[in-house]
């Protein structure tokens, strides 16, 4: 498992179907910036320049095709980050600005047509910068498709399916295949959730849990987003191929990603104050 | 409770440059504050905030909570985790809100627990 594209593309069969608990979707609204590089803001103008490139030797035409194969794409997966509109906006800003005067001087006419030619081939002048970009992103576009950072996968879960028993049991129905799909002991994450929510609670045969109290499938979700956040993505990579271990010297629990071997440490799960509620014990 | 106000970046951009400015402090997890909700009877609940600097004066920031949140609330003393504030109601976020404001303590550093 220590080849990363392996390990990325393990979450795949959760995306094909249409209701899913994506840990993301709060994050929804803020998140304006392109996937395009995910570094820094220099590296995301470079490389949407990039795209104004590609574009300035096509034409418009060209780039009205690929905004709508990228709507349609968003299209099909509702749960993903829409990016396409806002993409396209920058794009054509870069086109009308600054990328297609600088083509077009740099290359001839006749040089243009020839698509995929480089540009340089015919005349014996300097590359220029953007050119030199365009070919090595090229390159990676063409043999490492995961490592161009267009494509990284999204880390989905089904959603908790919330039924009550009685009316003081909330009953956790498809816990055992959460647990599963994250790779962690069905005891640990039992642990963090009752001390989240200050309850108690069991397991039952099937994978089911039972919760004591009166629980919103919304706030389950809460806990469990907040459990996945701490004891399951690592922190390098944001991978959430990872495993948690114990380590019997110091009695702490680490936690390594598979897919790029990082190891942090993780809180322990504490329950911290707990205020007197209810009646108090007579003396 | 307001969900945006929950940091879970499961997704969102990696900057893996996030934690270089935020120097060496971080690393201490000492002093983190926690904010906990805890359940009563019904739909009533308790916010517990625990782990505050002791060189606060927690009688003040308690009196400061009571008149801003319009709610009742009190210092109780526990042996192993120091002096906690009780308030009534769910004033996790308001709490936060009212912390990183005031600079009592640092918004890395809260931490918001429960439902």
């Amino acid at each position: 498992m220590t080849d990363p594209t392996s390990a990325v593309e393990h979450p795949e069969h959760f995306e094909s179907q249409p209701n899913l608990f994506d840990p993301s979707q709060k994050k929804k609204k803020k998140k304006s910036k392109p996937v395009v590089s995910d570094s820094t803001p220099e590296a995301q103008e470079v490389a949407e320049d990039l795209e104004g490139l590609s574009l300035g030797e096509n034409g418009k035409e060209d780039n009205e095709n690929t905004s709508e194969v990228e709507e349609e794409d968003n299209e099909d997966t509702p749960a993903q980050l829409n990016f396409g509109k806002k993409k396209k906006k920058k794009k054509k800003v870069t086109f009308d600005d600054e990328s297609l005067p600088e083509v077009q001087s740099g290359a001839n006419s006749a040089e243009k047509l020839e698509g995929e030619e480089s540009p340089w081939s015919k005349s014996d002048r300097d590359y220029t910068y953007q050119e030199l970009l365009r070919r090595i992103f090229d390159f990676l576009h063409g043999k490492h498709p995961s490592l161009a950072g267009e494509s990284r996968k999204k880390f989905t879960l089904r959603p908790p399916q919330i039924a009550r028993e009685g009316s003081k049991k909330t009953v956790f129905m498809n816990f055992g295949d959460i647990c599963k799909s994250i790779h962690r002991q069905p005891e640990h994450l039992l642990a963090y959730m009752s001390t989240e929510m200050g309850t108690t609670g069991n397991l039952q045969e099937g994978g089911r849990l039972v919760l004591k109290g009166r629980f919103q499938p919304k706030g389950i979700e809460n806990v469990l987003r907040r459990y996945i956040l701490e004891y399951v993505i690592c922190k390098s990579c944001r991978s959430p191929e990872s495993t948690l271990m114990r380590d019997a010297n110091t009695r702490l629990y680490f936690l390594q990603c598979e897919s790029c071997g990082a190891t942090r440490s993780v809180t322990p799960i504490r329950q911290g104050y707990v205020a007197q509620v209810g009646r108090r014990k007579r003396d | 409770m307001n969900l945006d106000s929950i940091d879970t970046g499961i997704n969102a951009p990696f900057d893996p440059f996030a934690d270089a400015s935020r120097g060496e402090d971080a690393a201490v997890t000492k002093n983190i504050v926690h904010i906990r909700l805890q359940q009563r009877n019904g739909r009533k609940c308790l916010t517990t905030i625990q782990g505050l600097d002791t060189k606060l004066d927690l009688n003040k920031i308690t009196k400061a909570f009571k008149k801003e949140f319009c709610c009742n609330g009190c210092v109780v003393d526990d042996a192993e985790l120091g002096r906690v504030i009780q308030l009534q109601g769910d004033q996790r976020d308001k709490v936060k809100k009212f912390l990183v404001q005031e600079k009592l303590a640092e918004k890395d550093l809260i931490k918001v627990h429960g439902i």
